[in-house]
């Protein structure tokens, strides 16, 4: 039996599907004035309550606080150590709307698992923070440089503990073996659970983020062997720690914190995130969070972050080769 | 500690503060309430609304809604089998059972008592030895995390019921689920299938929701009851027969929920199941459990508080999160300037004593708000199926949605609650399931570890007295009821006659269904496993006596 509603059914159809095409054609060109509009999500690949889920909320609140008449929204999206949130970030290619906060394991999760995106799938906008590690062991340790630490575990592998094969402690391992040291890693879930490790003295020595370790330096459970900082903390209590380099090891590590926009977005859009998120650096919220968690200021826009992604590429395939 | 005590008090006791407790609670049970919106994703969304306040006001107000989620999320798991938590997965058992007995009420507000009492008592012996406890923690290192990590799984023989082999079996396969994702030893993806969403692993929060949620309703429309569940209205208050039989619960739930809350990274969900297990060896009706038991509600929510107050341990001393919530909670302290650590007990004595004074006030809101409120909310049970069921589903996606923002996790939630489904039908007991699947990231990690520190020799674990003492005790949860049948046969008929008479006639509701007429010696041997029999039955023969009444 014929329907009745065929003819305007197959009608309705041809319509929908011949507006859904000029639709798709006519995506108009992004104006120079772009501004985002509405919601824009900032997208997390870590737990909150995480380093960057923190950094993450600090750059949201102080983008808000420019009451440009957009409302940033951090977003959660965790698992596999970034690999999921960095993933799905690729789905988003083309929309102005949308940020990612990353860091270092952007570089170096790439060159470790089989994933499929690089940092450069994304566009970068601002690198805002760089952050370092520091050596430290307990106040017994019979060790009290990383220059003796190496020396050491030349004769005997020391047991160390490590947050993550992407994060910024397996830098750490991986310099000081290039210098010759020799240890055995105990994996942990988060660099609370490292220093606690060598606070119930499972552990012998312990990478951890300044933030971490000035608690601890403080209440005298731990002494600091050395940081891996290019020049010393600018701290009544980290600076009295000399840095790797000065003790006579070639080691550094630098991990970096910045806002990335999805591939494939217009010019004006890369040129207004850059601007706003300069603007949000000037806030007090993000003074605070500097400071208070002992980073390093940074603030390499567009361009720049873009040759330092790079550079830094280069230097992780030698360690992860 | 009496004068850190009224510090902390001094602190928290303002009018601006009691509100925003009262607001926290508020809101967190509502965020318990809908299933997946758990308290860890409700903690990160109200971060940044606290921003605004000062920093004591900010944290009581996420206290409020940590303590009021759990407790949210012990309402659903009670009344719509639906566990708004991990923690609260064990609460289904008994309390769901309860719920379709016309009980409600009484689990409900039981579970408040429970819940309030256990958090008292935690919060003073916190006040007490906090510092003493955080010593502990730092003793346990992975060793003893994996003597700990055993005896969790030791108790899915508990959680098995009749049939070891099959309990042990679907334990297994909760481990093998938990073993997608990438591992946690060599950051190798394992069983992803080149499948990006599946290297964070199958979260069971998801798990959790398709097995119970989806699961019981797909259950209840095979079994094809039409009416909803009228309770009377002297059922839903709670007698006295229930209180006494809930005290010694309530205590052995308190105790092992605050030792394990007191362990970095053990979390509250181990300490629900842990306390559960310790009511199916030691109380006095652990036979009834199963079937609908207040003891079996009471236990496992009083276990969760006082585990999740033990947690500030070490999340404060250590800087190491006991669990989820937490870990969003010491990332808002983060936020503040607060950072944790050995010092932050002298540097920051207001703050943090204020913190557990507000945790003793949000604690009495939340049992002036809820125990009024039991009654009121058991009659939700009345709505109609129809109304109902695709409410449960919609907000079970929902939840399930936005617990990662991810369409695989709601894929996960069809998927398991198919699972759950062919379980209920095939009377597979749930529980070891879920808690292979929680146990078996912590002990794989510990495991790890373990090996790590030892370059592999596993004879490290035998090394130290903490870990021999705790595999002990597992070795005793498992052979324990056994060998005390060996040693003393004679007293076994003895021992299940008192328990057939005890304070059965004050429950009528509870007596509705058959009582399973095993011989008394393979009541023995199963020790109240009879949870798997009863439960089709039960449901039959409620729907029976509802419309006979």
């Amino acid at each position: 039996m014929k329907s009745p509603l065929r003819v305007p059914l197959v009608l309705t159809s041809v319509a929908m599907l011949v507006s859904g095409c000029s639709l798709m054609n006519a995506k108009p060109p992004v104006p120079d004035d772009w501004t985002p509009r509405g919601s824009v999500s900032a997208l997390v690949a870590f737990a909150p309550g995480g380093g960057s889920d923190r950094s993450a909320r600090v750059i949201a609140q102080g983008l808000n606080e420019l009451h440009a008449g957009f409302d940033v929204n951090v977003e959660n999206k965790e698992g596999g150590s970034g690999a999921v949130g960095w993933a799905s970030f690729l789905s988003e290619k083309g929309n102005g709307n949308a940020l990612l906060v990353a860091e270092t394991a952007l570089n170096t999760l790439p060159l470790a698992y089989d994933v499929p995106f690089t940092y450069r799938d994304f566009t970068p906008l601002v690198m805002f923070a760089q952050d370092s590690r520091m050596v430290v062991a307990r106040k017994d340790a019979p060790y009290d440089t990383c220059a003796d630490l190496v020396e050491a575990s030349r004769k005997k592998p020391v047991k160390t503990g490590s947050s993550g094969k992407t994060g910024a402690d397996s830098l750490v391992i991986a310099e000081f073996k290039k210098n010759g040291g020799r240890f055995s890693v105990v994996p942990y879930g988060s660099t609370g659970e490292v220093l606690t490790g060598l606070l119930g003295g499972q552990i012998d020595v312990a990478p951890a983020s300044a933030a971490a370790a000035k608690p601890y330096l403080q209440s005298g459970d731990f002494k600091a062997l050395c940081t891996l900082t290019d020049k010393r903390y600018k701290d009544p209590v980290l600076g009295k720690v000399p840095t790797a380099k000065e003790q006579g090891l070639d080691a550094q590590v630098t991990v970096w914190r910045g806002v990335l926009a999805p591939g494939g977005i217009a010019e004006p859009q890369r040129r207004y995130w850059i601007k706003a998120i300069n603007k949000a650096m000037k806030s007090r919220t993000y003074r605070d969070y500097i400071k208070n968690d002992l980073l390093i200021p940074a603030d390499l826009s567009g361009q720049k972050f873009a040759d330092y992604l790079d550079a830094y590429d280069r230097q992780m395939k030698e360690v992860y080769r | 500690m009496i004068d850190n005590i009224v510090t902390g008090f001094g602190a928290a006791l303002s009018a601006e503060n009691l509100l925003w407790c009262f607001v926290g609670v508020l809101l967190g049970t509502v965020i318990g309430i809908l299933p997946g919106l758990g308290s860890a994703t409700g903690v990160a969304i109200l971060i940044p609304v606290t921003l605004t306040f000062p920093p004591l006001t900010a944290l009581i107000m996420l206290a409020g809604i940590y303590h009021g989620a759990q407790f949210g999320a012990t309402i659903t798991a009670i009344l719509i089998a639906t566990p708004g938590e991990a923690s609260s997965v064990v609460s289904t058992l008994d309390g769901y059972r309860m719920a379709r007995q016309g009980r409600a009420g009484p689990a409900l507000a039981i579970s408040a008592l429970g819940a309030f009492v256990s958090a008292m008592v935690s919060l003073f012996a916190l006040a007490a030895v906090a510092p003493f406890f955080a010593h502990l923690a730092l003793d346990f290192g992975p060793p003893e995390m994996l003597a700990v990590m055993i005896l969790g799984l030791c108790t899915i023989v508990v959680f098995s019921g009749r049939n070891l082999l099959l309990g042990m079996g679907l334990g297994l396969t909760g481990i093998l689920i938990a073993c997608i994702g990438v591992d946690v030893g060599s950051g190798t993806p394992r069983y992803t299938f080149g499948q990006i969403d599946l290297f964070g692993g199958v979260p069971y929060v998801e798990v959790m929701i398709g097995l119970f949620a989806i699961g019981e309703l797909l259950n209840q429309l095979h079994i094809g009851m039409a009416e909803p569940i009228k309770a009377r209205f002297r059922d839903l208050l709670l007698t006295k027969a229930d209180l006494k039989r809930a005290t010694p619960a309530t205590a052995r739930g308190t105790v092992v929920g605050f030792l394990l809350g007191c362990l970095p990274g053990a979390g509250t969900t181990l300490a629900s199941f842990m306390a559960y297990g310790a009511e199916k060896r030691f109380s006095k009706n652990r036979r009834k459990l199963g079937t609908g038991a207040i003891e079996g509600v009471v236990a496992p929510d009083a276990a969760t508080n006082a585990a999740s107050n033990a947690n500030f341990v070490p999340t404060l001393v250590l800087g190491v999160p006991g669990g989820a919530t937490t870990a969003v909670l010491l990332g808002a302290f983060l936020i503040y300037g607060i950072q944790p650590g050995p010092l932050l007990f002298e540097n920051q004595p207001t703050l943090v004593w204020g913190l557990l004074a507000s945790f003793f006030i949000g604690n009495v809101i939340l049992l002036i708000l809820n125990l009024p409120l039991a009654p009121v909310l058991a009659q939700l049970l009345r709505v109609r199926y129809a109304i109902m069921y695709p409410l449960i589903i919609v907000t079970s996606l929902i939840g399930a949605y936005s617990v990662k923002n991810s369409m695989l996790s709601v894929w996960i939630v069809i998927f398991f609650g198919l699972v759950g489904y062919v379980m209920k039908r095939l009377s597979f007991p749930v529980a070891p399931l879920v808690l292979g699947l929680v146990i078996g990231p912590l002990f794989e990690k510990a495991l790890v570890q373990t090996s790590a520190l030892s370059a592999g020799d596993t004879m490290v674990l035998l090394s130290s007295p903490t870990a021999v003492g705790i595999l002990l005790l597992a070795l005793l949860l498992v052979a324990g009821p056994t060998a005390a049948k060996r040693l003393r046969p004679a007293r076994r008929g003895q021992a299940a006659g008192t328990h057939s008479s005890a304070g059965r006639p004050s429950e009528a509701p509870a007596a509705r269904f058959p009582e399973p007429s095993l011989p008394a010696h393979r009541a023995e041997t199963d020790s109240g496993t009879t949870q798997t029999v009863t439960e089709s039955r039960s449901d039959n023969s409620d729907i029976s006596s509802e419309r006979s009444s």
